[in-house]
């Protein structure tokens, strides 16, 4: 609460317009600007919050997405080959997908939005849909897009969550929990107001940088930067363990 | 509780890896198995991807070979020398199997010819130790005698005629297996082997026992220590390659399966003698088949999430 005090109290003395909407004002912020995902499965809680002014918060949707780094990325749509066994297609490749997304909005109708983004109707939310259209695919790729959002959503590295909780004057935060395999980099911190008559516009963005924790970071950049070295300690881990465990268990044979 | 996996990049019960780690572990005690044929596939179900489950399994069997030949070596029941060209063998296959394994994995199939591999091969070996099993309890209930000469045709004692395949030159005496074979042979089935290895995440043995015994004509005392001393040497290329090559080892899975896998193989072990043998080889035939058709089902059902999106380069180190 006391981030909230804070923001409403900067806001009022500081910020200029970040909406587009004449009068209207849109501001985000969070708790951290630089968090370390740790070895749990729990990873890391980033408390957002945001201040909307000039906007009638129950006549429209307010959503904050949390987008993380672009990472290249390798979509193949798995298919029932001429032998009847499950197999990968040919893969196609996006240069500019963001490796994580995390989209957070006030409980409200998804009609607000789905008339102007309505074209891609697998996805299941037009959230997902803005997301599409904003992720850097090609367009002659949207087919491709769109399963792309979909693979993410079903490998849980895109989120939607109705859990924006929304203050009095304007004042608005959720929580965004980050797991553990979310990709290291710089994520940006956006909110969006998606009006009844379909209008959109977005907030400046914040960036929250995330990296990983002690243990799985060494892992993670000796086994790519040092691999000879990495797979000499897992042979010497696994020599040790077979010796060691052959000393003790002699030791307390019957 | 749960933790993260680095490099599989999932995050899973680590109470869980180390008790399924002791059960096959201690089936490998009681049935006298390598178990990687049984953990790998395992890995699969519980969600770590086939490249990690398979190249961090060659890392558990490794200890698990250190810990068992060294009780073999000190009983006298290795074959150095043959070992020696198994593991040139040996080594030649597990680097082609993880060349293979990086081209695989770099055209989006790898998970599928995994998958393949081992229907065919938990088939095949779980029905053949099936078949064998119910063939010799039959033969426990009606005859001593058949089973007597089944025993000496698998200690290699009857007398038959040579092979071709062992007679190719150069031929080498091996003093410890009193043979004389051709030295291509123990090279060619290493590279087998090997191959398997780096392709499957096991070690091989159920493979290599009965092929010392029957190709070889090895006497049954020296081939488990013989197979482990391979074992050895071709798992620590293989962890060596895959680490280098497709950095596909998790050194915190490698941990939690190493812990359960040493402590279930010595509780096995001294369980192993108070169950009927042939009754062991069934329930052994039985979980293989199981694990088979699991295997198999998906193979052949379609998944619930049809999309499978890879990071091309992923684990930025930041």
């Amino acid at each position: 609460m006391r981030y909230l005090l804070f923001l409403a109290l900067l806001i009022g003395f500081s910020h200029g317009a970040v909406g587009q909407g004449s009068g209207h004002r849109l501001a985000i912020d969070a708790n951290e600007k630089a968090l370390t995902a740790t070895l749990t499965y729990r990873g890391a809680n980033v408390e957002i919050f945001g201040y909307a002014d000039g906007l009638d918060l129950s006549h429209g949707r307010l959503a904050i997405s949390i987008v993380g780094p672009e990472v290249p990325q390798e979509l193949r749509i798995i298919e029932r080959n001429a032998l009847g066994l499950v197999t990968q297609g040919a893969p196609k490749s996006f240069v500019h997908l963001p490796g994580f997304w995390s989209l957070h909005a006030t409980p409200g109708p998804d009609a607000l939005v789905a008339a102007t983004y309505g074209e891609f109707e697998r996805l299941p939310s037009p959230l997902i849909q803005w997301a599409v259209e904003t992720s850097r695919v090609n367009e002659a790729d949207n087919e491709f897009g769109g399963n792309a959002m979909q693979a993410q959503l079903l490998a849980g590295k895109l989120s939607v969550h109705n859990q924006v909780n929304l203050r009095s004057t304007g004042l608005f935060n959720t929580t965004l929990t980050l797991p553990a395999s979310a990709p290291v980099g710089s994520y940006k911190i956006l909110a969006h107001w998606f009006d009844q008559d379909g209008s959109h516009f977005v907030s400046e963005s914040k960036s929250l940088i995330v990296s990983k924790g002690t243990i799985a970071r060494w892992i993670e950049t000796t086994s790519q930067k040092q691999a000879l070295f990495y797979g000499l300690i897992c042979v010497l881990v696994a020599i040790a363990g077979g010796l060691l465990s052959e000393l003790v268990f002699r030791r307390f044979a019957p | 509780m749960e933790i993260y996996l680095p490099i599989a990049e999932v995050s899973v019960s680590p109470i869980l890896v180390v008790c399924l780690g002791a059960l096959v572990g201690m089936m490998s005690g009681i049935f006298g198995v390598g178990g990687g044929f049984l953990m790998t596939p395992i890995l699969f179900f519980i969600g770590i991807p086939p490249a990690v489950a398979v190249s961090t399994e060659a890392s558990q069997i490794l200890a698990a070979s250190v810990s068992g030949s060294l009780a073999h070596f000190r009983r006298g029941n290795v074959d150095i020398k043959m070992g020696l060209f198994l593991v040139v063998g040996g080594l030649i296959g597990s680097f082609l199997g993880v060349q293979v394994f990086k081209l695989l994995n770099e055209s989006g199939q790898l998970d599928l010819v995994i998958k393949i591999s081992y229907v065919v091969f938990l088939g095949l070996v779980g029905g053949l130790m099936f078949v064998e099993g119910i063939a010799a309890l039959r033969r426990r209930r009606s005859s001593a005698a058949v089973g007597s000469s089944q025993r000496a045709k698998l200690n290699g004692n009857g007398k038959k005629k040579r092979p071709w395949y062992r007679v190719i030159p150069p031929r080498m005496k091996f003093g410890r297996s009193h043979v004389k074979i051709s030295i291509w042979l123990p090279i060619a089935m290493g590279i087998c082997v090997g191959f398997l290895s780096a392709i499957m995440g096991v070690g091989g043995g159920f493979i290599m026992v009965p092929a010392m015994i029957y190709l070889l004509g090895m006497p049954t005392i020296v081939v488990v220590g013989t197979s482990l001393f391979y074992i050895i040497f071709v798992m620590i290329n293989t962890t060596l390659f895959q680490a280098v090559t497709n950095q596909t080892v998790d050194i915190v899975l490698a941990i939690l399966l190493l812990i359960g896998g040493v402590v279930g193989a010595q509780i096995g072990a001294r369980f192993s003698g108070r169950f009927n043998p042939e009754q062991l080889r069934i329930v052994l035939a039985s979980i293989v088949l199981a694990v088979c058709f699991k295997i198999l089902y998906e193979l052949i059902i379609l998944p619930t999430n049809p999309l499978v999106l890879q990071a091309l380069v992923w684990r930025g180190g930041h």
